[in-house]
């Protein structure tokens, strides 16, 4: 039974994501990607065509502001952005076209949905980091623009498997405002808490990936960097790594536990 | 070793915060095709939701073909829901989302390629394959909708108000494959606040009001168990006060009504074979004129209303009331 359940698992899920990908090729949903896509490169742009120093012969702390917007920018705004949009809303948006029925009444239909199009979320907004970072990284004047582009090509996933995690499980256990709900905690807790100077930034998102774009791109962290915790030192990567990874795998099992019990009010007319 | 029930259902309650969705439902059916008949808010739905695991009784216990569909959702492979809800999907055609529907039931890419066109064949939507669905009319969309239901093969199919907003053709065509299926020995629950529309299809009915099961059995059952009722009767007569002041002294009568209408008289009788009986012997013998009799046979709400009195326990044999 087990192995059957499986299966049904995968189908769905697989089932789902292409269905979403299907549905994804409207032209308000590109035209929603590319904003996405051009909304950081033209801030980047800006910043880099902006600075004063010449452009192949840049300091090391042009270079480290650069990368902190970079960083700011790809892997924390547009991927919390990204996320709010189509991980926070999965099971919202089939309540409200009355499709989550047809998720219900199938054995493994509930996981395989939310499985599905979290997959896809995460396909959607890891790729909108991935173009902006492709398309603006040539202009800015990188020492080392190829390490860089890699580094926030990783970020970009990382970020978007962690951050999509948290917000379908915010989306599974609050049925209705579920994005404002998921706004106020990516704003509060991972804008907020992230940035203050204590061990609670420890338990955010954000100070993960901070602390490996701190690492892999060697910027250089000022006294109060260091002393505040707001970026980790001395830790390994691969920490960081297996907090998002193993983070994310916790809150989607519980993601998928809650979705499988839950008992939304469907509108029903008898 | 008896065959495990097709439904069986065990002091079922549930409450939605304060309020009861179903109330104490005792239910135990073989395999087999049933009307489950209620007004609107009767808890068909609601009875719909726990059948198919998509609620969890806060009282009693639920059980699809032995299993429990809300802990058990394997059990939900053999059971196919056509919803009530219209079908909402923007710019997908039936056969992509009939395939996503198969994927979700655990069918590979292949195999639900060709059973959603199967399927939707079998609809009569074979015109429409690759149409979007937002694009369909109402009757296309109902289709759609039993495609889905029927598409993994299930042995059980649910269908709540099938026939919402169809024409007299759709309502034909749907009528016609359900009566398909339940002579192919499937088994069939099918949910509708009319009750002719469901007489065609079976002869099995079960009575939902106020999330209480009323009343089970096949039609002949149901008028038996009427005849034993109090029924509201109108009888338009031009000699109505003649026929009033001959009603008035009748121990089956509960209460008579002066209608605004001059000739007409609204009865409650307790023994409506006793009132026909009667109305023919003062027709014969006193030539008492009779223009019209209309039972309330077949008029759902006034069903209910009867068998709400009498699962509330009200007195039947209350001595004949005349008002004006």
């Amino acid at each position: 039974m087990m192995n059957g359940m499986a299966t049904r698992l995968r189908r769905g899920a697989v089932g789902v994501a292409r269905y979403e990908v299907l549905r994804s090729m409207t032209p308000i949903r590109i035209g929603l990607w590319v904003a996405m896509v051009v909304f950081p490169v033209f801030l980047i742009l800006v910043a880099a065509f902006s600075a004063e120093e010449p452009r192949f012969a840049r300091s090391e702390q042009y270079q480290s502001v650069m990368s902190i917007l970079f960083f700011v920018l790809l892997p924390e705004i547009v991927t919390i952005l990204g996320m709010l949009l189509w991980a926070t809303p999965i099971v919202n948006a089939e309540m409200e076209g009355q499709t989550w029925i047809y998720a219900v009444i199938r054995p493994e239909g509930r996981r395989a949905m939310v499985l599905g199009k979290y997959a896809i979320a995460v396909l959607w907004t890891t790729t909108c980091g991935w173009a902006a970072a492709t398309i603006a990284i040539p202009f800015v004047g990188f020492a080392e623009p190829l390490r860089v582009w890699l580094v926030m090509l990783a970020l970009c996933f990382l970020s978007s498997v962690a951050h999509g995690a948290l917000f379908a499980l915010i989306g599974v256990l609050v049925q209705r405002r579920s994005m404002v709900l998921a706004f106020f905690y990516a704003a509060v807790v991972e804008g907020v808490l992230g940035w203050i100077p204590a061990v609670i930034n420890k338990f955010t998102i954000a100070y993960r990936i901070r602390s490996l774009m701190a690492s892999w791109l060697d910027i250089p962290l000022n006294e109060f960097m260091r002393t505040s915790e707001l970026v980790s030192d001395g830790v390994s990567d691969w920490v960081h790594i297996a907090w998002l990874l193993i983070g994310t795998a916790i809150l989607l099992a519980i993601t998928l536990w809650r979705v499988q019990v839950a008992q939304y009010s469907m509108k029903t007319e008898g | 070793m008896s065959p495990v029930p097709l439904l069986n259902l065990q002091h079922v309650s549930l409450m939605y915060g304060t309020v009861i969705g179903v109330n104490d439902l005792k239910l135990e059916l073989p395999s087999g095709a049933y009307a489950l008949v209620g007004p609107n808010g009767a808890g068909k739905s609601t009875l719909i939701g726990l059948l198919t695991g998509a609620l969890r009784p806060t009282l009693g216990h639920v059980q699809v073909f032995g299993h429990d569909p809300y802990r058990s959702p394997h059990i939900l492979q053999r059971i196919g829901l056509c919803p009530s809800s219209d079908l909402l999907v923007q710019g997908v055609s039936s056969r992509r989302w009939i395939q996503l529907q198969l994927a979700m039931s655990g069918w590979s890419t292949r195999e639900s390629k060709s059973r959603a066109e199967e399927v939707l064949r079998l609809v009569g939507l074979q015109d429409a394959l690759d149409r979007p669905i937002h694009t369909y009319s109402l009757g296309m969309r109902q289709r759609c909708k039993l495609a889905q239901a029927i598409a993994h093969e299930p042995e059980l199919l649910i269908l709540d108000e099938p026939f919402n907003g169809l024409d007299p053709v759709g309502r034909f065509q749907i009528s016609e494959m359900l009566i398909e299926w339940a002579r192919q020995g499937k088994s069939l629950l099918l949910a509708s606040h009319v009750l002719h529309e469901v007489e065609r299809i079976t002869d099995s009915f079960m009575l939902i009001f106020g999330g209480r099961l009323l009343a089970s059995g096949t039609a002949g059952e149901l008028r038996r168990l009427l005849a034993d009722l109090p029924q509201e009767i109108v009888v338009d007569s031009p000699q109505r006060d003649a026929l009033a002041s001959r009603l008035s002294n009748q121990t089956w009568l509960r209460s008579l009504r002066r209608d605004a209408d001059p000739k007409r008289l609204v009865l409650t009788v307790q023994r409506p074979l006793e009132l026909y009986r009667s109305l023919a012997e003062w027709s014969a013998e006193e030539n008492l004129v009779i223009e019209r009799v209309a039972g309330s046979e077949g008029d759902i709400s006034s069903l209910f209303r009867l068998l709400v009195s009498k699962h509330r326990g009200e007195s039947l044999t209350a001595p004949a009331g005349v008002s004006t």
